[in-house]
């Protein structure tokens, strides 16, 4: 009984334990980007991975309820609140994003597309993925770094880590940049509205990756500090 | 009358050690440093010695330090009041764990003595010094399991945690550790329960504290083998067995502390069924400890094991380093307590050693909710213990 209640001191679950749980569905729903676009432009329907998107993201949202229960209640943390509660928003909004990009190539069917496009487009969903991938690394090192204290050592660990990050960032945001000019570059050929569509996909893809890159600058933040 | 006391105190300690082991054995069974089975047998060990050993300090002020005897004419009052606080502390401790609420058997006791002795011979009865002083332990106790609790993790963490080899530093602190928690509990016995010279006292807990650390060190280093040597995960290892040891040391202090709270009536009632009215000399017979830490010890083996296991299962897992320096913190307190013979609950000054970490940033540790119906719990036992042992005693005196 006596312990129960000492037991009753402390979270079911840790927090940060259930942030990397959260970022584990932000990776998983990514992972669903290159099949989808494969899909998309073999002119094949991708409801059925929209409809495995929608269900992550409300697998997402309760964990997303729990963790905020569970730091309205906690006295002490390890870092403050309020930056895991950024994180665990800017996880949201991944998931949030790539629901977006399935929902938008489900409305709008571009076909005879020329391949160089479509192979860029491929490109920039698995950079996407892999700094996604980067940054749920990141959040898992964050647990080691608070029980070790915040040691300098597992500190220097995470900070390569997010350099990787922000270089796979840096990749995506060149690669939207060699697609919007190869996109531009069909103007004559391609149907105005088409290009535009594509444009705002590529665009949408890309922001995937600069919320990696806000959370792992949230994480350097936090162990700096 | 003395049979009821001895069943009754028996009785008393079976409880304490079914229901309490899980305090000092759960980090470190939640921690898979130990089996529950073998955190039951180290339990009961260690519950029996720490009774026997320092047990005599507590048990000697809930006998005489709370009811003047000198107040009381009846040596018939001592009795029925000794026998009416072990029955409202029973039931009450009883009725608290039905309903979940944290009490501490120590202040039911406390509050079970004091209600007695008030109705049987007026609040002029009551030691009220004596009450100031214990009363004034439960809120220290809390804080100092804190500030050593956070004292230990700080050191750690300088001296471990943020090392540029944690390893090497592990194979270098570890065994002050080791030999820091031998120190402690050695010198504490030597002097107190001994009474030998201070100064001869902590020579020999320094050389015996000093071979120990220097076995530690040679079994430290063989667990390390094969770790890089900024492996975290390293530092954890050695103090996840490490955590075997502070948890003998809270079984051990948990032993010498409460042990009283069942005995502590018992040893009234034989001091006056023995000498009557006698003196304040009167001491703890050495077989009322036996008594008390048997009952503990049979507790914890009987009951106990389903408890740890229950435990084992369902306990949040505690960081081997925090763990450690939550049962360091906890069960120093505890034992300083005993030797000085103040009862303190073990599950507040536990409270008090994980909210120290809290505040070292340690854990992520819940709320004031929590924390509140400690408060709570403090306010109501006294007062409600007391009330039940007055209550239980009118009848026994009217009755018999």
């Amino acid at each position: 009984m006596v312990l129960k209640f000492i037991e009753r001191l402390f979270p079911k679950e840790s927090p940060l334990k259930l942030m990397k749980k959260h970022a584990d569905i932000a990776l998983k729903s990514v992972s669903y980007l290159e099949g989808a676009f494969e899909s998309y432009f073999k002119g094949e329907n991708i409801s059925e991975i929209s409809d495995k998107v929608d269900k992550l993201e409300q697998e997402a949202d309760d964990l997303k309820v729990e963790i905020r229960k569970a730091y309205a209640n906690l006295k002490f943390f390890y870092f403050d609140r309020v930056d895991a509660l950024f994180i665990l928003h800017e996880q949201d909004n991944i998931i949030d994003a790539v629901d977006d990009v399935l929902k938008m190539l489900m409305m709008n069917m571009v076909v005879d597309l020329d391949q160089s496009v479509i192979e860029n487009f491929m490109a920039l969903a698995k950079i996407v993925k892999e700094s996604v991938k980067l940054m749920t690394i990141t959040i898992e090192n964050l647990l080691k770094i608070a029980e070790s204290s915040f040691s300098e050592f597992e500190i220097s660990k995470e900070l390569k880590e997010i350099l990787e990050v922000e270089k796979e960032e840096s990749k995506s945001d060149m690669m939207n940049v060699a697609l919007g000019k190869k996109l531009y570059s069909l103007k004559y050929d391609m149907n105005a509205v088409d290009l535009f569509f594509l444009q705002k996909v590529a665009l949408k893809l890309g922001k995937v990756a600069d919320k990696s890159e806000r959370i792992v600058e949230k994480v350097r933040l936090i162990i700096k500090a | 009358m003395l049979l009821i006391g001895i069943i009754l105190g028996f009785a008393m300690a079976f409880a304490i050690g079914a229901n309490d082991v899980a305090n000092s054995m759960a980090t470190a069974v939640g921690a898979k440093a130990i089996t529950p089975k073998q955190a039951v047998f180290i339990a009961a060990v260690l519950e029996f010695l720490g009774a026997l050993l320092f047990g005599s300090h507590v048990t000697s002020t809930i006998m005489k330090g709370i009811v003047k005897w000198e107040a009381v004419n009846d040596p018939k009052i001592l009795l029925y009041g000794a026998i009416a606080t072990l029955i409202a502390t029973t039931v009450w401790v009883l009725v608290a764990t039905i309903w979940s609420m944290p009490i501490s058997t120590t202040h039911s006791v406390v509050g079970g003595m004091m209600g007695f002795g008030v109705v049987a011979a007026g609040w002029s009865a009551v030691n009220w010094i004596s009450m100031l002083k214990i009363v004034a332990t439960w809120v220290i106790s809390p804080f100092l399991g804190g500030l050593i609790s956070y004292i230990v993790f700080r050191i750690i963490t300088k001296a471990i945690l943020h090392s540029d080899k944690p390893l090497t530093a592990t194979r270098k602190y570890g065994p002050v550790f080791v030999g820091a928690t031998i120190m402690i509990i050695l010198s504490l016995f030597f002097v107190k329960t001994l009474n030998w010279n201070l100064g001869f006292s902590l020579l020999i807990a320094l050389v015996c504290s000093f071979g120990v650390g220097m076995l530690s060190s040679l079994w430290i280093g063989k667990k390390l083998k094969g770790f890089d040597d900024n492996d975290y995960n390293g530092v954890e290892r050695v103090f996840r067995k490490m955590q075997v040891v502070t948890s003998c040391y809270v079984s051990f202090s948990h032993g010498a502390n409460d042990v009283a709270n069942a005995i502590g009536p018992v040893a009234l009632i034989i001091a006056v069924v023995t000498t009557g009215m006698a003196s304040q000399s009167v001491t703890v017979p050495t077989w009322v400890l036996l008594l008390g830490g048997v009952g503990i010890a049979i507790g914890v083996a009987v009951l106990g094991k389903r408890v740890m296991k229950t435990i084992g299962e369902d306990i949040t897992e505690l960081n081997n380093t925090r763990g450690f320096s939550i049962d360091f913190g906890a069960a120093t307190t505890v034992l300083i307590a005993s030797v000085m013979g103040f009862p303190v609950s073990t599950t507040h000054t536990v409270v008090g050693s994980v909210t120290g970490i809290g505040m070292a940033r340690g854990l992520e540790m819940v709320n004031v909710g929590v924390l509140k119906s400690i408060v709570y719990s403090w306010l109501l036992t006294v007062p409600v213990a007391a009330g039940f042992s007055a209550l239980l005693y009118t009848i026994l005196i009217n009755v018999f």
